[in-house]
């Protein structure tokens, strides 16, 4: 039960991650990433190329938090003058390009094949598990402090009112690129502890799934609101992960088509959340001025 | 050369179709939306359903299909866009990133994800023996129904848009709603007509594919790129401008594979968007309108 | 008969804050009233509030004595009405011929395809200068042309009441003037007509009776004629004195 237990905490806690820098993107600064799986396997792919290239794993991993925030920046700027659909669309396109790349370009990622025996930071399960959660802890830390600065203030202000932000011009482009490229490297680390955990990757383990999971996360815990999405993503991966015993129980299924079902439940999910929770379960931290004025 | 082009553009047909499809719905309702592969997907194997499962010629099985596909994408509406409308177009973005996952994976569980086809009359392809002195040009059986169906499905919609009353509909609310509303023009009933024929371009167009290739759960998804760079490339405002992106966009792509192994097309694709959103977003027809 | 237009207490404005305190308007049939007053009076508010683009607060509405407070643009565009806003006023991308069978063939669905060419005959004989650019886009067009198209689009719905907003707005004053005589023509024609206008002039000169809205509340109505005149429309509007040319 224990090894199940620490395994689903491992989840949580990267999912967590990821979930984190989506929030600093899409609900903090109204970016939408729909390519966010790509960075997330450009990170394990860097890490673990790195790694295995005899770097320390600490050093690859900061290396590769690192390309990916530069590489969230690059993708961004081709966009980030334009309506949100287009970011969605080259974040997403960009995302479909690298996989490409990875699953075709052998000599680099050994394609199919996948990189394995990939070193650890720290030996052991339980070890990384504190590691990931520390991590964890460090982000949400950070991204809170993000959150209440007047970088946070103005991201907000920025998403909330097009006004705004057609007076600010520039300024509003620097600050999508850096909140953009912030949450991008969180997204990488939680690539990285990834590419740790498992010890192996293959181009199958990445793909729009960790998008919409991380979408779903957000959507639940309320945009804006990181501890809203501590919460809903270990509530929803809880239960995602939980669907596995129903293979089981559920003989006249196959398991592909549970997983096809797991998806279109993460599907309905989505929708029913927009629809009806959009703002989440938890509400975004505001700094309270007296009486609510009618901007926010 | 003669048959690259001509290769090039029965891959635009393909492309024009859901290109189409993507701008009608983007123009009156001012959001992209993402579950057009998955429409595709799901028409393309709504058609099999008919085709093989039930044994109807294909004819048949596309007549009766594609009313369909536009029947679902109405349902869709009515049960996911509508009750989001007038809020934010990211909103409906991801919830038809929503839509999507529903879509694709309800194929997936009903038919798993090995490589279908059509069950089609198998026939020789033509060839053109005058044209050989341009490199010789060859037309299989497929390409014949895709240029048919394809060029007939155009045609038909470009008359419906600028002549009829609906057509004067779609654009009026395209290009000011509230105007429309007051000029006594139903929005709900124009937006229902619009994804009927959005719905039913994108089942006629998953048919083509499925007809040039095979069918599979990721067939829809694949050309969401394509599809994206084509409407873009056209103009994505102006509907009928997204065939002239999707043809350009399907000669671009045959003329790489003369350099760039061919599954790279997607690439080829992202680089002709990439380079749009750069240097002239709003296409070749578009307005050109202020960036933020 | 009941009235064309009839407003009662009507009280309105936005995010819960209201602009319009205690209107009442009665318009007869065939009537027509031009409302001025300075900016910021809620002369647009009540427009809106009459063509259904706004939700009362309180009060109520009717058209030929039938209630509609609860019924929205488009329902009321069924009924007879028929608006021409300020800005964005036409479709730009459509040609003007079909601007203006786009104005008809909603409200008239169950004719003939081709009865809408009487009515345009009919409606082109009132704006004649727009007659030979129908296959001209509508957002093409200079600004007087494209309020006659505005105004003619309104009128192929056949309404029984015109609302106008601001016509003359953005014109030059010759331009202005073009406009307002095609106006006249319609008016002769028996139409119900509900005018805002800051040309106090002109607006007054085709009207019947002028109502002067201030700070949401009417607080002068006279004979359009006399109101031209009237030392107290001044005083309430621009606090000048008669004699003082009102228009810029």
């Amino acid at each position: 039960m224990a090894p199940y237990f620490l395994s689903l905490m491992m989840l949580i806690a990267i999912a967590g991650i990821a979930a984190l820098g989506l929030n600093v993107q899409w609900g903090l600064t109204g970016l939408v990433n729909f390519g966010l799986f790509g960075f997330y396997m450009f990170a394990a792919y860097v890490c673990a190329h790195l790694t295995k290239s005899s770097f320390d794993p600490w050093l690859a991993m900061v290396v590769a938090v690192v390309l990916t925030a530069l590489a969230s920046a690059c993708v961004s700027l081709i966009s980030i003058r334009l309506s949100d659909d287009y970011l969605a669309i080259v974040t997403l396109g960009a995302a479909e390009c690298l996989k490409l790349v990875v699953i075709h370009e052998e000599w680099l990622t050994r394609g199919s094949l996948g990189i394995s025996n990939i070193a650890r930071p720290v030996a052991g399960d339980a070890p990384l598990l504190l590691l990931t959660l520390a991590l964890l802890g460090g982000v949400f830390v950070l991204f809170e402090l993000v959150a209440r600065a007047p970088l946070g203030r103005a991201a907000r202000a920025i998403r909330d009112d097009p006004l705004v932000a057609a007076t600010l011009g520039k300024h509003v482009l620097a600050l999508r690129l850096r909140l953009f490229a912030l949450g991008g490297g969180a997204i990488g680390l939680a690539g990285c502890l990834h590419a740790f955990y498992y010890q192996y990757i293959d181009p199958t383990q990445f793909g729009p799934i960790l998008t919409a999971y991380a979408f779903m996360n957000v959507i639940i815990g309320g945009r804006g609101s990181n501890r809203g999405i501590l919460l809903s993503t270990f509530t929803v991966v809880l239960l995602l992960e939980g669907t596995r015993f129903l293979n089981d129980y559920v003989a006249w299924l196959s398991s592909s088509q549970l997983a096809a079902l797991r998806l279109m439940l993460v599907g309905l999910g989505l929708i029913l959340a927009l629809i009806f929770k959009p703002e989440g379960f938890v509400r975004e931290y505001r700094l309270k001025v007296g009486r609510s004025s009618g901007a926010s | 050369m003669l048959q690259i082009l001509f290769n090039g553009l029965v891959s635009g047909l393909l492309v024009a179709l859901p290109a189409l499809a993507l701008a009608l719905s983007f123009s009156i309702l001012r959001f992209a939306n993402f579950a057009l592969g998955a429409m595709l997907t799901l028409g393309a194997y709504v058609i099999y359903f008919f085709n093989v499962v039930l044994g109807w010629p294909i004819q048949f099985a596309a007549l009766v299909g594609i009313p369909l596909g536009g029947l679902i994408a109405v349902a869709v509406d009515w049960l996911v866009y509508l009750p989001l409308r007038g809020r934010s177009g990211v909103t409906l973005l991801v919830a038809s990133m929503g839509v999507a996952l529903v879509m694709e994976n309800a194929v997936r569980f009903a038919a798993g994800g090995t490589p279908l086809g059509y069950d089609v009359e198998p026939a020789r392809p033509t060839r053109f023996p005058s044209l050989d002195v341009l490199g010789g040009l060859r037309v299989n059986h497929e390409q014949w129904l895709i240029a048919a169906v394809g060029l007939s499905s155009l045609v038909v919609v470009w008359a419906l848009f600028s002549y009829s009353r609906l057509g004067r509909a779609m654009r009026a609310v395209a290009d000011n709603a509230a105007l429309a509303a007051v000029r006594g023009v139903s929005l709900n009933r124009t937006v229902a007509a619009m994804w009927f024929v959005s719905g039913a371009l994108a089942t006629a167009g998953g048919l083509l594919i499925g007809l040039d290739a095979t069918l599979d759960p990721q067939m829809g998804w694949n050309y969401l790129l394509p599809v994206f760079a084509a409407a873009i490339l056209g103009g994505i405002d102006k509907p009928m401008a997204a065939v002239f992106g999707a043809l350009v966009m399907g000669v671009a792509s045959e003329l790489s594979t003369l350099v760039i192994p061919s599954h790279y097309r997607t690439v080829v694709a992202f680089g002709v968007l990439a380079a749009l959103l750069l240097v002239r977003p709003w296409g070749v027809f578009g307005q050109a309108r202020v960036t933020r | 008969m009941s009235a064309a237009l009839s407003l009662r207490r009507v009280h309105a404005g936005y995010a819960g804050k209201d602009i319009l305190h205690g209107v009442d308007i009665e318009l007869e049939q065939g009537g027509a009233l031009t409302v001025v007053g300075p900016n910021g009076s809620g002369k647009s508010t009540l427009l809106k509030a009459v063509v259904g683009l706004l939700t009362l607060s309180r009060g109520s509405i009717a058209l030929d004595g039938k209630p509609v407070e609860a019924l929205n643009a488009l329902a009321r565009s069924r009924l007879g009405l028929a608006y021409v806003p300020q800005e964005r006023n036409v479709f730009a991308n459509l040609t003007v011929g079909d601007n203006l069978r786009l104005g008809w063939e909603f409200l008239h669905p169950r004719m003939e395809a081709s009865a809408w060419r009487d009515r345009l005959d009919y409606v082109l004989q009132l704006f004649p200068e727009i007659r030979d650019r129908l296959s001209v886009s509508a957002g093409l067009l200079s600004g007087g042309q494209r309020q006659m198209v505005a105004i003619a689009s309104a009128l192929m719905q056949t309404p029984s009441l015109l609302v106008l907003d601001e016509p003359s707005a953005g014109l030059s004053p010759r331009n202005a003037a073009l406009l307002f005589e095609s106006i006249a023509r319609t008016r002769a024609t028996g139409i119900t007509l509900l005018m805002i206008e800051q040309n106090v002039k002109l607006g007054l000169a085709v009207a019947d009776r002028g109502l002067v809205l201030v700070a949401g509340q009417v607080r002068l109505l006279a004979p359009a004629h006399e109101l031209l005149t009237d030392d107290r429309l001044h005083r309430l509007y621009l606090g000048t004195q008669p004699g003082v040319p009102v228009t810029h």
